[in-house]
């Protein structure tokens, strides 16, 4: 959703009504004053009340056409009787201003009603993570992505306060008139006009639960390595976010793996999340608007990964002026250009980014080059007040060429196309088409050979949200993704070349889903949420299916007491549009909110996941060449169940912000690889590959300090993740002897503190700590010879653990003219990374030395102190 | 393969990071026997003369390798004719003097310590001609190190696994490499060695074997976990091919395979 379409999405607007209107507010009596009436509409008969009266009435038409007939019988009725009768009859409401009678719809007697609403900037632009807050109360809620809102007022005649960072706070009645807020900015931008930032504080009165949230402006506050922002790696400062830690790729939620989070950026499915291995994601912070993370509590409308969904949301263009922004860092470069078309009824975003080349290779005398780059963009259209299109893009790529020996490109591509329509003002529907793709390509010229491996997506989604009572909201829809799966193609690009040309057997398959989402709130204290999402996958043909002896395509050796490939007896062809097999599962999802007070709630949540994609990778991060492999008939989809519990509370005037949650959950289906898996090239994945399980459980403590010069949280998580992967039959041994074991992603104490000062208009600065158990990895228990060579020995997996990972960074920001507004804006932003340069374990490995013969063990470690500057501007 | 591939990682990542030797503490299991029962009929020699050596695991700095003495060790061929390995004593090498070796016949190894029996059987496979042998200066992932490849033909009819080990002086430890066809089938194949401190003068000794499959998978796993891939599978123990029937928990190291050879020793130009 985005600028258009809240500007389409056509609230009343409460200009009729201005504020200087709603100071008198409550109901008026009304003189005894006789009249004579005759019956007909509600229109009619006011109009008769016109005529003998001295008041006048003002009304929304919408609310009273329809009233056809009043009920009224022809005779003589007091001016009070009257309005009394209507109002019981026919649910209006009356207030006496200055003579001019008011006529609004009354809201349910029993419950109060919801204000549903949008936050405007002064360009008709949605202002997400607004203040909305009810006037003399701690009742408040923060406006979403679009701008949208929905508070529940503790009396019907709230004020509410609606505030935004650099712009003049509106006070505004609501009486439950879905309303359109539009604010301006604070061009006189005195000192002493203090609006409360406050967007962190906890939603006390929503059962949604689990959910990670950074805006723009949090990310590049954020000290990062490299002075290079990063909204992916900011999130690591979070709890239950991880990583395998410097320079990694994927990240690790509540002890998930990185192939469990499903990541969308606008929609479109995210397959390769990072730029040169891991030391950038994908996402350019200048385009990114905010990021959600659900950790847990996972609403219906997501599906197809177990563990966690990023939805990251790119900037909307300004619908008003042209402008231009970029920055200048020590790795990449960035531009970013928005504006308007269409006489403001279109908008547009483009931004690139790239690194420079030969990066990472500093070898003189050598033809090489290492660098990515990036462009993303975002086209709005608003056809009418009911219809908008948005058109969003990506494409990424990350180029490796090493003395014209060896050279790889590797990246994404994304297209969506979205069309928002609104029935009613309560019914609006979102058609999107979504293409996603990953590739990777090497070509070794000194082996003659390339070799390119894929995965292409396109999908179609419909999703509706309707609103049918202040109450009660539902979200439903439908998504089909078509996946193809092109494992890899080997072809010798010469003559010479000794390898064959191969490809591996194509995948093709579809997953289509339904879903249904209820958001009801039952009393003042108690909300729920509950829905049913319904996956299917199936795989089709061409393909041809190896059929083993005996259904075994991996057989246990008992006599050696390992893992062999089962003996092919055959194989099955299935044609083009062929079913080979298919999965379908339901997904239920709960989650309820019990609101001890105005300040402080429990919750509680559930979700059942499936996931149908499985990347294979045995590595303690994913790589490039990984490739993501479909469920089919000899690997199950996983199936997650999590179950968490919250308290939440926002304290001292939402200054202070707690949120408490723990969890359990456990993963069944989890593929393991055996001993001497070889993932790469392998037709015949099913042949290395065991069915696992995995569980994982921890308590997650944040602490947020919202307002003030000083702000910022401490995030803490205790957690354990591990894995089983018992033998099928009472006499195999499975992996790691069939014990649990500690997942590769297993962080028992995970504590970041990340702060931000402001000084003044001038400087400000940033801080950040992280400490984290060091990663479980298996070192050996000794060494033997054969033939020379010194093997180790290894007895159990992941028993030990690398020294624990810990850095401090530090940040300044300097902004030469804070007060300009127009033309040329500067910012220079110092950090350094790594304070006191603390070599931090990548991985610790254990080799022969060269030279010497003895053995050693060698650590790597990624990043010591790094200082850098960054220039960033706009116009 | 899966090498290659890899490689691309490690170089861009190294010349970042910064790799430094710690010393990290290790604890040392149980000891177990290591058996070490690698038979090589060097082509153009009759192959009579066959050593096996028995050892244990250590700790993993220490320098020094246990060896086990006083065991009893014999192999059977398929006409049960016996050929004794007898220790030099005090070294725990086990030497035969009249083994007959024969391309394709199983073998069996018998080996008997302390009291305990172990056992477990292999066939010798056969290695393809080096056909040619080549030198350039174009070696290594930015093609400036002096190289040497040798060509050989493999085999279309059957699956074949190869394994090569490359000494040079300069070098303390020997370079092992594995090799299959399942991408080359029946193609002209080769090997190549390469480093950065090769120079004239330098000679490089090659022996080129044929393995069978599950040596094949043992190998790949000892090469992966001796040279210290920081990107390679989870480390795990390596289990060989042979068995203590007795007690299978209770089963040794090392592993018996037998293989025809190709050696050859190449001057560097």
């Amino acid at each position: 959703m985005n600028l258009i379409s809240r500007q389409v999405i056509y609230f009343l607007i409460m200009a009729c009504c201005g504020i200087n209107l709603l100071t008198a507010q409550h109901s008026t009596r009304f003189p005894d004053t006789k009249i004579t009436l005759s019956p007909g509409s509600l229109k009619a008969v006011l109009q008769q009340v016109q005529e003998q009266t001295s008041y006048s009435f003002a009304y929304n038409n919408d609310d009273i056409d329809h009233i056809r007939q009043t009920g009224i019988t022809q005779g003589e009725y007091t001016l009070s009787g009257l309005l009394r009768l209507l109002q019981k009859k026919h649910h209006l409401y009356f207030q006496d201003k200055n003579g001019v009678i008011y006529v609004r719809k009354q809201q349910k007697r029993d419950t109060l009603p919801e204000i549903r609403g949008q936050v405007l900037d002064e360009n008709g632009d949605p202002l997400p993570q607004a203040n909305i807050i009810e006037k003399g109360t701690n009742n408040g809620v923060v406006s979403d992505f679009d701008g949208y809102f929905t508070l529940i007022p503790s009396r019907p005649d709230a004020v509410i306060s609606v505030s935004y960072l650099g712009y003049i706070t509106r006070n505004i009645l609501a009486d439950g008139s879905v309303l359109s807020v539009t604010l301006d900015p604070n061009t006189a931008l005195l000192d002493e006009v203090v609006v409360t930032r406050n967007r962190n504080i906890a939603e006390i009165k929503k059962p949604q639960m689990s959910v990670s949230r950074l805006s723009s402006e949090e990310i590049k506050r954020i000290p990062v390595v490299l002075g290079e922002s990063d909204p992916l790696k900011s999130l690591m400062q979070l709890p239950g976010i991880t990583n395998a830690g410097e320079a990694s790729s994927g990240f690790n939620v509540r002890g998930g793996a990185a192939d469990q989070n499903l990541i969308l950026l606008d929609g479109s499915p995210v397959f390769g999340d990072s730029h040169l291995f891991g030391f950038f994601s994908v996402f350019n912070p200048d385009v990114v608007q905010d990021m959600e993370l659900y950790k847990g509590g996972i609403p219906a409308r997501f599906g197809g990964r177990v563990s966690s969904v990023l939805d990251v949301h790119q900037k909307t263009g300004n619908s008003e002026e042209f402008h231009m922004n970029g920055g200048i860092g020590a790795i990449s470069s960035r531009l970013m250009a928005e504006g308007p078309f269409a006489n403001g009824k279109g908008s547009f975003i483009v931004a690139g980014r790239s690194s420079y080349a030969h990066l990472f290779l500093k070898l003189s005398d050598n033809d090489n080059s290492g660098y990515f780059y990036d462009l993303n963009t975002k086209i709005s259209y608003r056809l009418n007040d009911n219809n908008s299109i948005f058109l969003s893009g990506y494409f990424g790529r990350d180029v490796f060429d090493i003395s014209n020996s060896f050279s790889s490109s590797y990246g994404n591509a994304m297209f969506n196309l979205r069309w928002n329509h609104r029935f009613s003002e309560n019914l609006l529907s979102d058609l999107s088409v979504i293409y996603s793709d990953y590739r990777f390509g090497l070509d070794l010229s000194f082996f003659d050979f390339e070799w390119n491996s894929n995965i292409e997506t396109y999908s179609l989604k419909y999703d509706m949200k309707y609103y049918v009572s202040d109450r009660f909201t539902l979200q439903y829809g439908a998504n089909a993704i078509y996946y193809d799966f092109n494992p890899g193609t080997l072809s010798p690009n010469a003559e010479s070349s000794s390898f064959n040309y191969r490809q591996l057997d194509r995948k093709y398959a579809i997953e289509p889903s339904f879903y249904i989402d209820a958001e009801h709130t039952l009393s003042d204290k108690l909300a729920l949420t509950y829905g049913l999402r319904y996956s299917m996958f199936q795989r089709y043909g061409k393909e041809e299916i190896s059929i083993y002896e005996n259904g075994l395509p991996l057989v246990y050796n008992p006599d050696f007491g390992i893992y062999e490939e089962g003996k092919q007896t055959g194989s099955r062809t299935y044609g083009s549009g062929d079913k080979i097999s298919g999965f379908d599962n339901l997904e239920p999802r709960a989650g309820l909110s019990y609101a001890i007070n105005d300040n402080s709630s429990v919750k509680a949540s559930y979700n059942r996941m499936s996931q149908y994609l499985h990347l294979l990778s045995n590595t303690q991060s994913p790589t490039p060449v990984n490739v993501w492999t479909p469920s089919g008939p000899y690997i199950k989809p996983q199936i997650l169940d999590q179950v968490a519990l919250g308290y939440f509370r926002n304290f001292k005037d939402n200054a202070y912000t707690i949120e408490t949650e723990v969890f359990y959950k456990k993963v069944k289906n989890r593929i393991d690889y055996i001993d001497n898996a070889d993932l790469i090239g392998n037709n015949n994945i099913e042949r290395e590959i065991l069915n696992g399980k995995a569980r994982s459980y921890g308590l997650e403590f944040l602490l947020r300090k919202n307002t003030g010069k000083l702000t910022g949280w401490i995030a803490y998580t205790l957690s354990r993740a591990e894995q089983q992967t018992p033998g099928r039959t009472p006499e195999e041994t499975g992996i790691n002897n069939g014990d649990w074991y500690l997942s590769a992603y297993d962080k028992l104490h995970n504590l970041t503190i990340t702060g931000g000062y402001e000084l003044n208009k001038k400087w400000s600065f940033g801080a950040n700590f992280t400490y984290q158990t060091g990663q479980p990895v298996t070192f050996p228990k000794g060494r033997y010879e054969i033939d020379g060579i010194s093997v180790p020995n290894y007895v159990s997996r992941n028993e030990d653990r690398l020294p624990a990972y810990h850095h401090l960074d530090v940040s300044a920001t300097y902004v030469p003219k804070p007060y300009k507004k127009k033309g040329w804006q500067g910012e220079w932003v110092f950090g350094i990374y790594n304070l006191y340069s603390r070599k931090n374990a990548a991985s610790i490995s254990f080799r022969s030395n060269e030279d010497t013969g003895a053995n050693e063990a060698i650590r790597l470690s990624i990043f010591g102190i790094i200082p850098s500057v960054t220039y960033n501007f706009k116009f | 393969m899966k090498r290659f591939l890899f490689s691309i990682l490690i170089i861009s990542i190294l010349l970042m990071s910064c790799e430094d030797t710690i010393k990290a503490d290790l604890d040392t299991a149980d000891p177990r026997l290591v058996i070490d029962a690698g038979i090589t009929w060097v082509k153009g020699t009759s192959g009579s003369e066959q050593v096996i050596k028995l050892s244990t695991t250590t700790g993993y700095y220490d320098t020094e390798i246990p060896v086990v003495s006083g065991a009893t060790v014999y192999m059977t061929n398929g006409e049960e004719q016996v050929f004794d390995f007898v220790e030099t004593p005090g070294t725990g090498n086990y030497v035969c003097n009249n083994f007959i070796p024969v391309i394709g016949e199983e073998y069996r190894l018998t080996v008997i310590a302390d009291g305990i029996t172990y056992e477990a059987t292999e066939r010798m496979i056969s290695v393809p001609e080096i056909s040619s042998v080549e030198q350039n200066e174009e070696g290594g992932f930015l093609g400036d190190e002096k190289e040497v490849k040798f060509y050989y033909q493999d085999d279309p009819e059957a699956d074949n696994y190869y394994l090569t080990r490359f000494d040079v002086s300069f070098l303390a430890t020997s370079e092992y490499d594995v090799s299959d066809d399942s991408f080359t089938q029946g193609n002209r194949m080769f090997e190549n060695f390469s480093h950065e401190d090769m120079k004239t003068g330098d000679v490089v000794n090659i022996r080129f074997s044929g393995i069978s499959e599950r040596f094949y998978n043992y190998m790949s796993l000892v090469i992966d976990a001796s040279d210290g891939n920081s990107f390679s599978v989870p480390a795990a123990n390596i289990r060989g091919n042979i068995r203590n029937q007795a007690d299978e928990q209770d089963y040794p190291y090392g592993f018996f395979r037998l293989s025809q050879a190709e050696i050859i020793s190449v001057t560097i130009e």
